[in-house]
């Protein structure tokens, strides 16, 4: 057993209830309540930005960060993939092309000349 | 030449039985540190060592045994090796119990108190979330206010067994 609180430890507590505690977890209950369907918008919204063009001059997986696949141009830009499939077809010498406003990367093969196009729309999961 | 469109539609991660179990610590009194150790697993038989740390903000001060189960949210799955980086989770206790939920978060996109938002967990290149409960040891504090809830940013590192 512990001391009793003096009458200030019972306010303080008192006040991180109201400020702190009870919020949190009302944070809490209505995440859990509310319908956890991923929204991938804001995440579109970020690749939209994202501009980049440039040969392939490297590519490597940063285990570091998640182990996502990165390509290096060879203006320097990096960008990363969002899956292995997609980073396969990635070879040294290729062509990217990512322009600002779209959720398309275009890559043109150097070896066959062959356009590929990767959409992020579908990454979209669903059950 | 010819043009091709890589398709890789609505593929729901194979992933169902990745997870992890390890020891943990907290402590904040307002801000304060969090860290933790143990093992983590995926579907495809891989199997890791995790070492975290990290920075806290809330109220927590506990010291025990944390386990759950992690959920991919890119199509290509969990392995181990993306348990590796920066991760944001909030953790929730109740006496000895406790409940935390957490994933990956995209320090390049997200800012402060967006960091802070749960639905943000998970919402990036190789992401996951995770869903956990804990049995912990409560210090002075924890056992004056009988519950506890602190958000983190944790930077995890991973040492691959097999």
């Amino acid at each position: 057993m512990g001391r009793e609180l003096s009458a200030f430890e019972k306010r303080f507590f008192r006040i991180i209830y109201l400020i702190f505690i009870i919020p949190a977890f009302g944070y809490l209950l209505y995440n859990l309540l509310s319908n956890d369907e991923r929204d991938w918008s804001n995440y579109f919204d970020f690749k939209k930005n994202e501009h980049y063009e440039g040969f392939v001059a490297k590519k490597y997986v940063d285990f570091k960060d998640h182990a996502i696949e990165k390509i290096v141009l060879d203006n320097n830009n990096i960008f990363n993939l969002i899956c292995t499939e997609w980073y396969k077809q990635f070879d040294t010498g290729d062509y990217v092309i990512k322009e600002k406003g779209s959720l398309i990367i275009k890559l043109i093969k150097k070896q066959t000349q062959d356009t590929l196009f990767f959409d992020y729309r579908d990454i979209e999961i669903k059950d | 030449m010819m043009a091709k469109i890589m398709k890789w539609v609505n593929s729901k991660p194979s992933n169902n039985s990745s997870g992890f179990t390890g020891a943990s610590y907290d402590f904040a009194l307002g801000g304060g540190w969090k860290f933790n150790l143990g093992l983590v697993w995926d579907d495809s038989g891989g199997l890791g060592i995790y070492y975290g740390a990290g920075a806290t903000i809330g109220l927590a001060s506990s010291i025990g045994l944390e386990g759950g189960n992690i959920s991919p949210t890119t199509p290509s799955g969990f392995t181990v090796d993306n348990f590796a980086g920066t991760s944001a989770s909030w953790d929730f206790s109740l006496g000895s119990a406790g409940y935390s939920r957490g994933g990956t978060i995209d320090t390049n996109r997200f800012r402060a108190i967006e960091r802070m938002n749960w639905s943000n967990f998970g919402d990036a290149d190789r992401g996951y979330i995770t869903n956990s409960g804990s049995i912990s040891k409560g210090g002075w504090i924890k056992g004056r206010l009988g519950a506890g809830a602190n958000w983190s940013q944790t930077y995890t590192g991973v040492l691959r067994i097999k």
